[in-house]
């Protein structure tokens, strides 16, 4: 089942900061980690990722380092910042109310709001 | 290979959307890089060239979207509060110098050569801001050795002035270079303390290369600040050693504390420290022998009202006299104690520090290593002048220094234009200076580990 964007869109600095707090990642590592851990059901379009990744670094959240991927190439690698790992959690704690909030009223209905 | 053409094709279109120059660069290879990865990942899946070069493109998404959503990322650093407090202190440095001319006899005449300087030292800010600075510090122990060269070039004119000038004399034209070298050694003491300030800044790029070198590293940078003291003992001039000392030792301290050099801490910290302080701590005790009349302004100053003039009989006094006449604009804060009292001397130097410590703020705001330490070093270039300035001037010890921008001193000027157009260039560059080759220690230890 193909998901409408725009839930995604608002998400997505979550996603990005979530993976980097658990391992160092490369731009196109991190759209193919998105795509197998969500089964293909999210997916990340690469001009959609990298202004993002360059903005979360302008605000100090990731950052940056060049790494040899073979013998003839380097990589940019991205990892979390302290800040960043601040930042995922006041993300998740909005999520996991959001998330609650919302099944609540999916859930319940009116007598939710009632309670 | 016809997909290189295609890559290129749409990596120009991105940036083409990308006002600031700068970035291209940096938001180039990384799209070509994710270009080239996604199409190698579906070669190796089966696809034709052809097809893996088209999937790779349409994965990226319209370039001109992508572009104007880089473009919105970057856009130059500017702090106008900074750039406020700089116009300030020049808008004040010409009320000062213009007051003075109109007011003293004696300086009746130097509000012009001072006015001369101002398009220069503008210039001089202009270059150094829009050039990027990083790329000269990569070859940071280069520029040093130059540096340094020159320093001795300018101590050489200045112990032959005397020789130079007879020399040339002699001849029968001068001309043009001839006049330049009788310039620069007449005026070479000048010259060389004021390339020690440059100095500072170019510590700071030698710094940032000797990054995760350890010990080694460290005692790397304490031989360069040694070599450039032994020159200031040579030159017989002392103050650049306390210019040098609070800059070099707050720049250790910073990058040592930051974990630059991958050393324990409490240990390397000890081992700047010491020497630092001892060589800074012995100058001071030295500033009566290399500053002659220096207790006439100490014991001025300490008699001072807290409001209201000195003595009564201030115009007939040696103090006054020697104050009012011997280079004013270098005892401004004394003249202001002396003639209004301490309250009116500390509420101007509280005034005046205010645009001088917003540019030290500033400065620690470059996010990239290089761009970060540059900008500290560059304040702290301009902020040790104004502090040994009204140290000196409130008599607690007497050390050559000028307020950045309002003293009188066309090398002065243009050389803190300079500095502060160093530190505003890497500001600006900050966003696209070339990512860091290693991370934090910490990062690589829980990242890289694994």
């Amino acid at each position: 089942m193909e998901i409408d964007k725009s839930l995604l869109s608002g998400s997505t600095t979550m996603l990005v900061l979530n993976l980097l707090s658990q391992q160092d990642m490369y731009g196109y590592e991190m759209i193919e980690t998105i795509g197998k851990i969500s089964k293909e059901i999210f997916s990340f379009k690469a001009g959609t990722l990298y202004p993002l990744l360059h903005n979360l670094e302008e605000q100090g959240m990731i950052q940056s380092y060049e790494k040899n991927a073979d013998h003839t190439r380097v990589r940019k690698y991205y990892t979390i910042t302290p800040s960043g790992r601040k930042l995922l959690e006041e993300k998740k704690s909005e999520w996991t109310l959001f998330v609650k909030t919302m099944s609540g009223i999916l859930e319940g209905g009116i007598e939710y709001a009632m309670q | 290979m016809q997909c290189n053409e295609q890559f290129t094709g749409y990596i120009k279109a991105v940036c083409g959307q990308i006002r600031w120059k700068k970035a291209h660069k940096k938001v180039a290879n990384e799209i070509e890089d994710h270009l080239i990865d996604h199409m190698e990942a579906l070669l190796a899946s089966g696809l034709e060239e052809a097809a893996a070069v088209k999937g790779a493109l349409e994965e990226m998404g319209d370039p001109i979207q992508v572009g104007k959503q880089f473009d919105a990322v970057y856009r130059p650093q500017k702090d106008k509060v900074l750039f406020a407090c700089i116009i300030a202190l020049m808008v004040i440095g010409v009320a000062i110098q213009l007051g003075m001319s109109l007011a003293i006899r004696s300086y009746a005449n130097t509000f012009a050569e001072y006015a001369f300087f101002i398009p220069f030292g503008i210039a001089a800010l202009a270059i150094a801001y829009f050039f990027d600075f990083s790329r000269l510090l990569k070859h940071s122990i280069v520029v040093y050795a130059v540096l340094f060269a020159l320093e001795i070039a300018a101590l050489f004119l200045m112990n032959n002035s005397r020789a130079i000038t007879d020399f040339f004399m002699m001849q029968d034209s001068v001309g043009v270079m001839g006049n330049i070298i009788l310039r620069i050694s007449r005026g070479a003491d000048a010259y060389i303390y004021f390339l020690f300030l440059l100095s500072i800044p170019v510590f700071a790029g030698v710094i940032h290369s000797q990054r995760m070198h350890g010990y080694k590293g460290l005692l790397l940078c304490l031989t360069l600040y040694f070599i450039n003291v032994g020159l200031c003992f040579y030159s017989n001039d002392l103050a650049p050693v306390a210019h040098i000392s609070i800059g070099y030792l707050v720049l250790l301290i910073v990058t040592i504390c930051k974990d630059w050099f991958a050393v324990k801490k409490p240990r390397a910290l000890l081992l700047v420290c010491m020497p630092i302080l001892a060589m800074f701590v012995f100058v001071l005790t030295q500033t009566d022998q290399f500053f002659t009349g220096y207790d006439t302004i100490h014991n001025a100053v300490s008699k001072a009202k807290l409001f209201g003039p000195f003595v009564e009989n201030l115009r007939g006094s040696s103090n006054y006299y020697m104050i009012m006449t011997d280079g004013h604009s270098d005892y401004l804060f004394s003249y202001i104690i002396l003639q209004f009292g301490y309250i009116a001397g500390a509420v101007s130097v509280f005034a005046l520090s205010i645009p001088v410590f917003r540019m030290f703020k500033s400065s620690c705001r470059p996010k990239s290593s290089i761009g970060f330490i540059i900008s500290l070093a560059s304040s702290l270039a301009v902020t040790s002048q104004m502090l040994l300035y009204v140290i000196r001037n409130i008599g607690i010890f007497g050390m050559r220094a000028s307020f950045p921008l309002l003293g009188y001193g066309g090398v002065s000027y243009i050389v803190n234009m300079i500095l502060i157009g160093i530190m505003l260039s890497s500001m600006r560059h900050d966003s696209v200076i070339a990512i860091d080759k290693y991370p934090s220690q910490s990062s690589q230890v829980r990242h890289l580990a694994d």
